[in-house]
């Protein structure tokens, strides 16, 4: 008989922003929505887009763009159509927040040899914000650690409200 | 263990309300058995579960109370004040120490310290007492054995016995207390490691006790926690079944128990079997049916389920959303004009409306648990101000939304305070003054339309306005010149750091009191008011809304936005042309006076720029006017309030956001909020 070694596999959802793409673990997704009414909260930070109605709680709407790209802004973009509702972790309580992406491309499973380690520069994101880097047809894509990206955006928070009283 | 933990604090922090609640009815009443055994059960429960989880000092000065109550009980000694003023304190030490952990301040372990010397005073008294029981029993089991009762025991709790939070050592501990106490373990049902569960109990016990005049209410006594099924105690009278020298015989090879395990077993065994036979006549006899009352009192205690009020939040979520989904659902048929379908939805409609408002109700709770915390604030603050006050409260079944309720307490305290403090005379001047000893004190509460009002009026000297505008002028809170009316004076008591008291006194007057009252009140979106008649006394009126989670909004547009403004805030609305505006707009006339504007998209940065805003809505704050500009006023709205999402939580004035009609969401502006940042900026 034949003996397999099994490969864990995990699933990924990925998306993409410009001309790259990105991936999100499927455990931190709870929903994908699509051409959703975004309504816009005066006096916040500029990548927030507003706020949705998702199954009666209010989330919050990410540019996903605005923060991802923000590090070199390489390429123009525009805020996309679709809404990724996701599962967040931040200092140890459950938030959902939704993030808002040009385009949703597939769910694709991946043996977890295959995603590498994240170049310790060069790349144009914050290694600290990815968990590592796989490859489908020779395009690469990153998977991003969703809740250390989030939990950084909550200090931008704070500062854009403290920062309103001090004007 | 951590969770099981919380549990028992939530569970000790209720119970020591109810203490609290009886040992009042027993100081008007110290002869009201019921009430006595009530605080014994308690403290029962208390001592227990605080061994449990390693509260040893709960656990060793709730012994001492337990035993006295256990003396008053039986008719050995009468419930004197003493007592009860040490089961108070020792309520109050319980609440601290469940709070703190046992982490206390240096503050509070002197507390804490004076607290258990007075506890330990009644132990003194109780010890002198017991040696002498216990002396009577050691007497009596060995030199009259024929006196004797000997009684044998299975022990076997249900699995779930820690869940329920009782401590089986209690029981070895209890007997203990009563008589000579032999057991042996059974492990036999302890399962291997893998199938070990850590929450349940696996082990059973088999207890020979001897003792005098052990009755089976004794033993019931020390099982009260345990289920019927959970031991059985067979009594073996001594007179009846056994010879003395039988009897002898079981008390030497007792002595040699530890020694010769397997001796006593089979002498056990033997016993069991005799006295098996005969307890099968007197079986009907000995196992004691419990009494009626006991059983009505059960069912009731099940007919309340506590719930997480998480949980009742997603409830209450969910229904909401079912509600709106359902106006959907309505505006869709509309469309399509299908009269079947159109009537299906309308009585779809008509039920979830029935479920928001059910859903709503099952927040509220009634008034009345606030009543326990009230009254024993006014014993203890009378008591320490040598006054004495009677407490009358009225329509104390109205209900308001549990998080109304919680954030009342504060409030309500220090209004009673100040009323116990400045209010009401002592007895003497009292008298002097033609006015009866006893002070009163008025709780009334009742509805009105979609408010609840509560007012706490006394009977005590009344808030006399010039001395309160004498004190303002002092605080420089006002001009020497102004010539404040009398309700403006009584007002000023809200003003912060406003306060009369000519010193610091340990119930009131730090001077952060009433500013505060009227902060809490009014984030619940609530009123206050005071009326007061010199040597009449003094009204104070809470106005509150029903719940925190509905309110009645107007409706405004601002660009592509919509908004809502709080009710209760308005005044009015106008076409802005109407009130002479300047030339940018920033000041309008209102009421023959000249007020500030607050342009909305301007301040939202929504604006395009040109000025083109039709409409002004007048607020008031504080007494004063602001208009706020905004493009169109809809309509009202009743808005079920959602919280911003945590990332806006540090937002300020929005208080939330509301899902409209058609599934829009809407903003609701905090007006307060809004004004403050603008008066900051």
């Amino acid at each position: 008989m034949k003996k397999y070694i099994e490969i864990e596999k995990q699933t990924f959802l990925t998306f993409a922003i410009g001309s790259n793409w990105f991936a999100l673990n499927i455990h931190k997704v709870l929903e994908v929505q699509r051409n959703k009414e975004i309504t816009p909260v005066p006096s916040t930070a500029e990548f927030v887009l507003g706020i949705i109605n998702f199954r009666g709680e209010i989330l919050t709407v990410v540019d996903a763009n605005a923060k991802l790209a923000s590090h070199k802004k390489t390429e123009k973009t525009t805020p996309g159509k679709i809404i990724i509702i996701v599962e967040l972790d931040i200092n140890d309580r459950k938030v959902n927040a939704g993030i808002s992406v040009e385009k949703v491309l597939k769910v694709i499973e991946v043996p977890i040899d295959q995603l590498k380690a994240v170049p310790e520069f060069g790349s144009i994101y914050n290694p600290e914000y990815l968990y590592g880097v796989f490859q489908i047809n020779e395009k690469f894509v990153s998977v991003l650690n969703i809740d250390k990206i989030f939990t950084a955006l909550e200090l931008d928070f704070i500062l854009e409200h403290s920062g309103n009283e001090n004007e | 263990m951590i969770e099981y933990q919380d549990k028992y604090i939530a569970d000790a922090l209720q119970l020591i309300s109810n203490v609290e609640e009886v040992l009042l009815k027993l100081e008007e009443n110290p002869m009201w058995n019921e009430g006595i055994q009530e605080i014994f059960r308690v403290l029962h429960t208390l001592k227990g579960s605080a061994g449990m989880f390693g509260l040893n000092q709960i656990e060793s000065f709730t012994h001492i109370l337990e035993n006295k109550y256990h003396l008053i009980r039986e008719g050995t000694e009468q419930l004197s004040p003493l007592v009860i003023q040490c089961t108070f304190e020792a309520m109050d030490l319980i609440v601290l120490m469940l709070e703190s952990k046992e982490n206390l301040s240096e503050s509070k372990k002197q507390r804490v310290l004076h607290i258990q010397q007075a506890i330990a005073g009644l132990e003194t008294q109780y010890v002198t007492e017991s040696e002498i029981f216990q002396t009577d029993i050691s007497h009596n089991q060995y030199s009259t054995p024929s006196q004797a009762s000997i009684w044998l025991i299975r022990f076997i709790p249900d699995s779930d016995l820690f869940m329920r939070g009782v401590n089986p050592m209690g029981v070895f501990r209890e007997i203990a207390e009563l008589a000579s106490i032999q057991t042996r373990v059974n492990f036999q049902d302890v399962p291997s490691l893998d199938r070990f569960k850590y929450n349940t109990t696996h082990l059973s016990w088999d207890l020979i006790i001897t003792g005098s005049d052990i009755s089976r209410e004794a033993i019931e006594d020390v099982f009260m926690f345990y289920l019927d099924n959970e031991y059985i105690a067979l009594s073996l009278n001594a007179k009846d079944h056994l010879s003395d020298l039988e009897l002898e015989a079981i008390n030497d090879s007792f002595k040699d128990f530890l020694f010769h395990p397997d001796e006593i077993q089979a002498e056990c065994m033997k016993l069991e079997s005799r006295l098996a036979a005969a307890m099968k006549e007197n079986t009907l006899k000995t196992y004691n049916p419990e009494e009626p009352g006991n059983i009505e009192v059960q069912t009731k205690k099940n007919s309340v389920i506590n719930v997480a009020s998480e949980r009742l939040d997603d409830y209450v979520n969910l229904v909401s959303e079912l509600v709106i989904l359902n106006s959907q659902m309505e505006l869709q048929v509309q469309k399509y004009a299908n009269p079947e379908m159109s009537k299906l939805v309308s009585s779809l409609n008509k039920l979830s409306r029935k479920f928001r408002d059910n859903a709503l109700h099952m927040r509220l709770v009634q008034i009345d648990v606030l009543l326990v915390r009230l009254r024993r604030l006014i014993r203890d603050v009378s008591l320490k101000l040598g006054k004495e006050v009677e407490f009358v409260s009225e329509g104390t079944d109205t209900e308001l939304d549990k998080t109304i309720i919680n954030a009342l307490e504060a409030p309500l305290l220090h209004i009673l305070r100040n009323s116990l403090d400045h209010g009401i005379e002592t007895p003497e001047e009292r008298l002097r003054k033609n006015k009866s000893r006893q002070g009163i004190i008025r709780f009334i509460s009742f509805y009105s339309g979609a408010n609840v009002f509560i007012q706490i009026q006394d009977d005590g000297k009344g808030i006399d306005p010039e001395f309160i505008r004498t004190k303002a002028i002092e605080k420089g809170l006002i001009n020497a010149k102004d010539t404040p009316d009398k309700k403006e004076c009584l007002a000023l008591i809200f003003a912060p750091g406003f306060t009369t008291a000519e010193t610091v006194s340990e119930i009131s007057g730090r001077g952060v009191g009433m500013d505060v009252v009227r902060q809490t009140i009014s984030d619940l979106r609530g009123e206050i008011d005071v009326d007061s008649e010199i040597n009449l006394g003094t009204s104070v009126t809470l106005k509150l809304p029903l719940t925190l989670s509905i309110i009645d909004t107007l409706m405004v547009r601002i660009e592509n936005s919509i908004f809502l403004i709080p009710l209760s805030s308005i005044i009015s609305c106008h076409n802005i042309s109407a009130l002479q505006p300047d030339t940018y707009r920033r000041q309008i006339v209102y009421d023959s006076e000249l007020i500030p504007t607050i342009d909305l998209a301007e301040e939202f940065c929504m604006d395009a720029g040109l000025a083109t805003k039709q409409k002004v809505v007048i607020i008031s704050h504080f007494d004063k006017y602001y208009g706020l500009i905004v493009d169109e006023v809809i309509g009202e709205n009743q808005a079920v309030i959602r919280p911003l999402s945590y990332f806006h939580r540090h937002q300020e004035f929005l208080s939330g956001a509301s899902i409209l009609g058609d599934g829009r969401l809407a903003l609701i502006l905090d007006t307060t909020k809004l004004i403050k940042r603008k008066i900051l900026k």
